[in-house]
């Protein structure tokens, strides 16, 4: 089984789009949102129904206000700003439930507690199998729960012995975009031929870079600005990267989505075209 | 569109990108950079002679960051949340702190525009820290724009927080909705002030303004899809450059989010 992840560094630069459509080219596959925290891909893949479980992601603390003296301790801690005097309380938002303030409060007055920080689904759909998360709005530990739902799209991808396991990234380069790279075998970047489209893919770059992964470059909306998709694709390949062709603007790929199928369901179109030969080169490489 | 509206509100007002991430804002409004000091968070040090291997350390650390390996610790510095907890527990005094690059900070100005943005370093797993010290940099006086991180996570929630009002940029598409939705929900549940401007709203349907509609959310400005602004944005310039009317727009929309903060 080989794992593939779609990262662009922004978001609405078409990474979800292609990795919608690379579900349906790659079919019978296992696909995951990875981007927990705006997760978008379901609304294409339209999963069966499925039980969701919950997701544990960390603990909060609040103060109980019948045992607080109001001696400032926890305040005086609390390197995440999520205390405020007068009355004492922590701020569920601010706090990282690093525990600090618990067992520095001379009174036993907080309480430390799992909080539920999103839900979590496996379930079939029209490509195979889809595995989907929410993270809870304002909630922590977005990597985590990234690192539980690829653990889940593995299993499911091994018991159905799906040769390919397509994971959406989130966007960024921070702690669910870490936990999105572990045990892939190839990170395609989407990006848009802007000067900021660089700027974003050369930081991936190099992330990979550290990483020590495969990666392969799309170009999206190549036409808009051709100059800058040929200075992007030389970048590129003087990293090591592979490939996969420009996409052109169209706005066939918006009629698509607004009618929730994946690029290229509803007929060949241009972008749907490009995408299709950039999933054939990439399946190509894998399997060299 | 936080540049542009920075570009439009001019000098007096000021841009903060706290997409540390992948920051942005200076390949468009191209500032002078003043000054430029590297960005460090605390991580403990653990001085092996002192240490009892007594384990208190990896008792209290929530993220796993310590452990003991035949009776001695370990730091994953990567797992490390900077909370201090470990050098307050240890009852050796063996842990001190010092400090682990994360990134950097700048600030400067373009046209008595003042600029600040923070660059994370490559690998490192949190940008919150960053952030806040991005924010720190804002002047004392002045409108201050905020170039917030996506998401509605740490990033997002620190970058928002002590905002007066939040400004939602979206597009009217599935996708778009979806994560408007999120965004929504989030600033509803830290209680700040919000409303939507609506990119390239030409291209999509209009489930988004019925949305917006039945919520109460106030659409303040609709740009619609147009080349030249991809174009210009392409090259690395605002959308002023090619469509300076809008700029009479931005402000326009400016002066109506603050009255309706000052009422």
């Amino acid at each position: 089984m080989k794992q593939v992840l779609i990262l662009s560094g922004k978001g609405g630069t078409g990474k979800t789009t292609v990795a919608g459509a690379f579900a349906r080219l790659a079919a019978p596959c296992v696909t995951a949102d990875c981007d927990v925290d705006a997760a978008d891909l379901h609304i294409i893949l339209s999963p069966e129904p499925a039980e969701r479980k919950n997701y544990y992601g960390g603990k909060k603390a609040a103060i109980d206000p019948e045992k607080c003296t109001s001696c400032g301790r926890c305040l005086e801690v609390c390197r995440f700003d999520a205390v405020s005097a007068g009355p004492f309380r922590i701020s569920e938002t601010s706090c990282e439930g690093c525990g600090v303030c618990v067992w520095n409060c001379p009174s036993g007055a907080i309480i430390f507690g799992e909080a539920l920080s999103g839900t979590w689904a496996v379930a079939p759909c029209r490509f195979g199998v889809f595995a989907g998360a929410r993270l809870e709005p304002a909630a922590e530990n977005s990597g985590k729960l990234v690192a539980l739902l690829k653990t889940e799209a593995v299993k499911a991808a091994e018991a159905s012995g799906a040769e390919f396991l397509i994971l959406d990234g989130s966007p960024g380069i921070g702690c669910p975009v870490l936990a999105s790279l572990s045990g892939v075998d190839a990170v395609v970047i989407v990006a848009e031929p802007t000067v900021s489209g660089r700027h974003d893919f050369l930081r991936l770059a190099e992330l990979l870079k550290q990483q020590k992964l495969r990666g392969f470059l799309l170009v999206n909306k190549w036409d808009l600005n051709k100059s800058e998709t040929a200075t992007l694709e030389e970048a590129a390949v003087g990293l090591g990267f592979g490939l996969l062709g420009r996409v052109p603007f169209d706005t066939w790929v918006v009629k698509t989505l607004l009618a929730r199928k994946t690029l290229g369901e509803d007929g060949p179109s241009p972008a749907a075209n490009a995408v299709e030969k950039a999933w054939r080169t990439l399946r190509a490489e894998l399997e060299k | 569109m936080a540049c542009a509206l920075a570009q439009a509100l001019g000098p007096g007002a000021a841009l903060l990108d706290c997409d540390v991430e992948e920051p942005n804002c200076a390949l468009f409004l191209k500032p002078e950079i003043e000054s430029e000091k590297d960005f460090s968070v605390p991580v403990p040090q653990i001085d092996a002679v002192r240490c009892k291997g007594h384990g208190r350390c990896q008792a209290v650390c929530e993220y796993n960051a310590i452990k003991l390996f035949g009776g001695k610790p370990f730091l994953f510095d990567h797992m490390c949340h900077s909370c201090g907890g470990c050098a307050l527990a240890c009852p050796e005094k063996a842990i001190t702190e010092k400090p682990h690059p994360s990134g950097k900070l700048r600030r400067g100005g373009v046209s008595g525009l003042f600029f600040a943005d923070g660059i994370m370093n490559i690998g490192e797993p949190s940008s919150v820290r960053l952030i806040k010290a991005v924010k720190k940099l804002a002047p004392a006086s002045g409108d201050v724009i905020i170039d917030c991180p996506p998401g509605t996570s740490c990033p997002m929630i620190n970058a928002v927080t002590g905002s007066d009002f939040c400004l939602l940029v979206s597009e009217p598409t599935p996708f778009g909705l979806c994560d408007l939705k999120l965004a929504v929900e989030t600033l509803e549940k830290i209680r700040i002030p919000h409303a939507l401007v609506i990119n390239r709203y030409d291209l999509g349907d209009k489930e988004m303004e019925d949305w917006c509609a039945q919520k109460g959310i106030k659409i303040l400005l609709r740009i619609p899809f147009d080349r030249e602004i991809a174009a210009a944005y392409s090259r690395g310039e605002t959308m002023l450059e090619v469509r300076p009317e809008y700029s009479q727009a931005l402000i326009a929309m400016f002066d109506v989010i603050k009255a309706g903060l000052s009422a």
